[in-house]
């Protein structure tokens, strides 16, 4: 009954049958693929990555083991696993099982998968992933000449599209506005007080959305099956430790040997790592960003300490006691003032990447008087619109400075290439 | 029946099914797929992550005023003046305003009741509409009357229904706690399958996720700094405005200096025991969900328009800024090297001036060439 459980909380797409399982914990070689399959797709899910229905067994074992890998599950015995997928059922389990606590795969997977019926947005200001297209860039050879006209041609494209998105964003925040505002009241959750694009359409037209109401309560019932899920998980982890007594049996000779085996198979050990590069490359940037300040503010310091300590000296009244009063009080207001770089330094606050979704609230305190029966709870995490605005600016400010200071090389090396070429003269806009 | 008011009427219903076309057509993908899983209903999802929106014209206008119009004024008046929504422009409404409201209304009840495909006209009457731009220009004056008549709209009984059963199964979910026995015996599972599986690389991969995190928070240190600094007056008129100043300024100097050993002990654990790297160390994507509260989604508080259009204005920006420096990057890569070997051609004097237009200039603007002819 757990297992069922469990099962009903997974995705309905990654959904194994309860007899995969149990058909794992013997270790049966027919559910091998099944559950190389499972946890593919839910591996997938886990990374936002794509997949197919048809992709090759290699191809989700590779997958599946790197990931793994990659979440510090280095068991040995599923890193040997055949290539092909035709055995180890009972160590993907351990695997799955690990996972579940491990990656809280449950909850993952639930807040990945979760129906949006709101209109939502993402805070996160973090780097887009560029959607890896390797094979394009690897299209033109290195014999293919390609014009620099070309280049500029495709620069003035970006631009042109990047100023009709900000036109479309910006009439889509008209009409988004709008319906806020004028179904203001209407909702059932206080919490949200008005409607959004979806469900003021599902009032129109409540025909085209059969199936969101569908999915709605199937979401339910997935989210019912975690809870049930959650009150029988003591049966679930006493019998995976059963797994764990069977194989502590059995493989005691057996897995002397394989050990050799296997740890030939891990993934091999090289001495260079383009992840770490690419995060001490942003340091090293960094660290001459500061240092630059280092030195401004350290020459503006020595010369206001110096015009400073010449008025005291010159001034009778900074050296009595009054003073001393006036110095504490500025004192108190200067560790006010800087009080918000303290956050500077201890690790950033709560980092939201998720979605958000967008509510209109003019006041900033509203009643929360409970309305007949529906959702509405206090204790709702928000962010407020100024907010991440400011937050915003300041990350602007810092990409620009990033751009200005590349295009500042670029000009340096471009300078030096033109007094090197003969009979012209190149001057700068 | 005024045919100013019928004139609004169908402006404002072809201003919403436009709106709402360019949303079918991103609903059209989830409809068709089997299942949900991962599907979102994209419609309301507003992305500035590059994704250039398909539909190219921006008609998304007065959308709301049209909802509105079908809801009341007050309360729901029982009118069988339904069956008079004839889907075509010549409708009988009776004449005033309120009148207009309240074959709405009847409208609107008729949607309320479990799915009567009654008052198309919504839809119907726009059909015919040819889809022209700037429609926010004349259909601003017509909404300011139609502003009333939203707030009483109410979601159809199936959905509310549905609504509510999966929001209480959220807010349960969230608020669900392990139980003390599952916990200990799922610690007993984990510690004696944690005995065998190896640490090094959940080492690794875990301090460079570390590290990430925390240059995301130090990033932005210098601008903020900067911000300070610019801040403080030249020449502070009191000599208490002087003294502020000076120890502000060696506040800053302190927080400097502080970042600056926190990025060297953080490089030194980058490039610390770089021995045990492997091949398959790159960052995964999606991974930074982290907190503990991930079953529920958070609101983002919005007041007015212009704050919403700013929020949206900086994402892009942002955005578009991510892009222009990883662009940078490459073309320097790419083009510097075309230039930097010597010796240098007479032709490829337009060849520089183009690529320090693009280098140095993001494409906008031109270094002029002048023929050096005073030397020789």
């Amino acid at each position: 009954a757990a297992v069922g459980a469990l099962c009903r909380a997974l995705p309905p797409r990654a959904r194994p049958a309860p007899d995969t399982l149990r058909r794992a914990r013997f270790d049966r070689p027919q559910a091998s693929q099944d559950f190389w399959r499972l946890l593919y797709v839910l591996l997938k899910q886990i990374h936002r990555g794509r997949w197919t229905e048809s992709d090759a067994i290699g191809a989700q074992v590779r997958f599946v083991k790197w990931a793994l890998w990659y979440h510090g599950y280095g068991r040995p015995q599923l890193h040997g696993l055949p290539a092909d997928g035709s055995a180890g059922s009972r160590e993907l389990l351990l695997a799955f099982s690990w996972l579940l606590h491990g990656l809280r795969l449950l909850e993952q997977l639930l807040a990945r998968n979760r129906l949006q019926t709101g209109d939502e947005a993402s805070v996160c200001t973090c780097e887009d992933e560029l959607p890896s297209s390797q094979e394009d860039a690897a299209a033109a050879g290195p014999e293919d000449r390609v014009d620099v006209r070309y280049l500029q041609w495709l620069n003035g494209r970006l631009r042109l599209q990047w100023c009709s998105l900000h036109a479309q964003h910006q009439e889509q925040c008209k009409l988004l506005h709008k319906i806020h505002l004028f179904t203001s009241g209407s909702h059932m959750d206080q919490n949200l007080g008005h409607f959004s694009v979806t469900e003021t359409d599902l009032i129109r037209q409540p025909e085209n959305y059969k199936q969101l109401v569908q999915l709605l309560e199937s979401e339910a019932m997935q989210l019912e099956a975690f809870l049930e899920w959650k009150r029988l998980e003591p049966v679930y982890w006493q019998w995976m430790e059963t797994v764990l007594d069977d194989m502590a049996e059995e493989g005691n000779v057996s897995e002397s040997q394989d050990a050799h085996v296997e740890k030939r198979r891990l993934p091999e050990v090289t001495s260079c790592c383009p992840w770490a590069d690419k995060l001490t490359g942003q340091m090293d940037r960094l660290s001459r960003d500061l240092m630059a300040l280092q030195e401004q503010l350290h020459q503006l310091v020595a010369q206001r300490k110096a015009a400073w300590w010449e008025k005291v000296a010159a001034r009778e009244e900074l050296q009595k006691e009054r003073f001393s009063a006036t110095a504490r009080k500025i004192q108190e207001s200067v560790e006010l003032k800087l009080g918000g770089l303290t956050s500077l330094r201890a690790p950033k606050k709560k980092e939201m990447h998720g979605s958000c979704r967008l509510v209109l609230r003019s006041k900033p305190t509203a009643s929360k008087v409970g309305f007949g029966g529906c959702v509405s709870k206090e204790a709702v995490s928000a962010v407020g619109a100024a907010e991440v605005i400011r937050e915003l600016q300041v990350r602007e400010t810092s990409l620009q400075r990033e751009l200005e200071q590349l295009r500042q090389e670029c000009r340096h090396r471009l300078d030096e290439i033109a007094e090197g070429l003969q009979g012209v003269i190149c001057i700068s806009p | 029946p005024s045919p100013k008011e019928l004139e609004e009427l169908e402006l404002l219903n072809r201003a919403l099914e436009k709106a709402l076309k360019v949303r079918k057509s991103i609903l059209k993908t989830p409809l068709e797929a089997q299942g949900a899983t991962g599907q979102k209903w994209a419609a309301g999802k507003i992305s500035s992550k590059g994704m250039t929106s398909k539909q190219g014209r921006s008609h998304r206008t007065a959308t709301g005023a049209s909802a509105r119009e079908v809801c009341a004024a007050a309360e729901p008046q029982e009118t069988p003046g339904v069956s008079e929504c004839a889907p075509n422009q010549q409708q009988s409404f009776s004449g005033a305003d309120s009148a207009v409201g309240k074959n709405s209304i009847a409208a609107g009840k008729h949607l309320l009741d479990a799915g009567k495909k009654s008052c198309g006209f919504l839809a119907e009457s726009s059909k015919k509409v040819d889809t022209v731009g700037a429609w926010g220009r004349s259909t601003s004056p017509g909404t300011g009357t139609l502003q009333e008549k939203g707030c009483q709209l109410k979601l159809p009984l199936p959905y509310r229904k549905a609504y509510s059963r999966n929001s209480r199964a959220w807010e349960r979910c969230r608020q669900c706690q392990t139980s003390a026995d599952a916990a200990a015996a799922r610690t007993r599972f984990m510690e004696r399958i944690q005995m065998t599986v190896s640490f090094p690389s959940r080492h690794r991969v875990q301090l460079l996720c570390k590290i990430e995190k925390e240059l995301r928070g130090l990033q932005d240190v210098p601008s903020r700094l900067r911000q300070y600094l610019e801040a403080e007056p030249a020449d502070p008129p009191t000599l208490q405005g002087e003294y502020e100043s000076l120890l502000t300024l060696e506040g800053l100097q302190t927080t400097v200096s502080q970042c600056l050993q926190k990025l060297q002990l953080l490089r030194a654990d980058c490039t610390g025991d770089v021995g045990s790297c492997s091949p398959a160390c790159v960052p995964a994507r999606g991974q930074t969900c982290d907190s503990a509260d991930m079953l529920a989604v958070p609101l983002l508080y919005y007041s007015s328009l212009q704050e919403l259009k700013d929020l949206f204005a900086l994402k892009l920006q942002v955005s578009m800024l991510h892009q222009e420096i990883a662009l940078q990057k490459v073309m320097m890569a790419e083009l510097l090297p075309v230039l930097e070997p010597r010796p240098f051609l007479e032709g490829s004097a337009g060849l520089l001036r183009a690529i320090h237009t693009q280098l140095c200039e993001g494409g906008r603007r031109f270094p002029v060439l002048v023929r050096d002819e005073l030397l020789d």
